[in-house]
């Protein structure tokens, strides 16, 4: 089941937490990009 | 170390979905909660490597099935799925900038997922902030028992 929250006027403090998800996902995705590192296989 | 499964259609399309850890021990700077100091949380990562156009159900369903099977093997695992707009995302809906589009199929996919398996026990919890009118999202997937936790959590990191 899906639950959303909706906060709109957010602390400075949630802002810094949302930008350090997004950096951790700019340096996944580079590093995904790049080399493999225990890759598992599925086929569909 | 992370663990990456590539997903391969038969249009010829791969898409990799990698798991990374994120090293809390910080978090004992936050909270003394024993049950909050269990969760291992787990970065998740979807990138495409090959194809253009967006893919179908069937593929959907089997990056929720890598994603539902790590978290059967792993009890305390919090999934955090951060919506990002550093890529584009191929969608017919180009009304919606990318990091709504990600969120959107996230849930739908979770909500597909879980009404074709009968679970009832995992929680997709998704959290959307308004930063200067741009919408962000972030979703944290954990099984119901450990929500209360998590948030509790996130109220302290956030200082909500």
């Amino acid at each position: 089941m899906t639950r959303t929250i909706t906060i709109k006027k957010p602390s400075q403090r949630m802002i810094q937490v949302f930008d350090s998800l997004r950096e951790k996902k700019r340096q996944q995705v580079e590093k995904l990009m790049k080399k493999k590192e225990c890759v598992f296989t599925v086929k569909v | 170390m992370d663990i990456s499964f590539d997903i391969y259609n038969d249009k010829g399309d791969q898409i990799r979905v990698a798991l990374s850890y994120y090293d809390t021990e910080s978090l004992q700077a936050f909270t003394s909660d024993p049950l909050t100091l269990t969760l291992v949380f787990y970065d998740v990562a979807l990138v495409r490597v090959v194809g253009e156009e967006p893919v179908g159900v069937k593929t959907l369903m089997a990056i929720c099935d890598v994603l539902f099977k790590f978290m059967n093997d792993n009890d305390t695992a919090v999934l955090c799925f951060y919506c990002d707009d550093l890529t584009e995302v191929p969608r017919n809906h180009k009304n919606l900038m990318p990091q709504e589009y990600r969120s959107r199929l996230f849930s739908c996919m979770f909500d597909m997922y879980v009404k074709a398996n009968g679970i009832s026990n995992i929680i997709n919890y998704g959290i959307k902030i308004e930063d200067n009118n741009i919408p962000r999202f972030a979703h944290f997937i954990t099984q119901e028992k450990y929500l209360p936790a998590v948030k509790l959590l996130g109220n302290i990191i956030m200082e909500k």
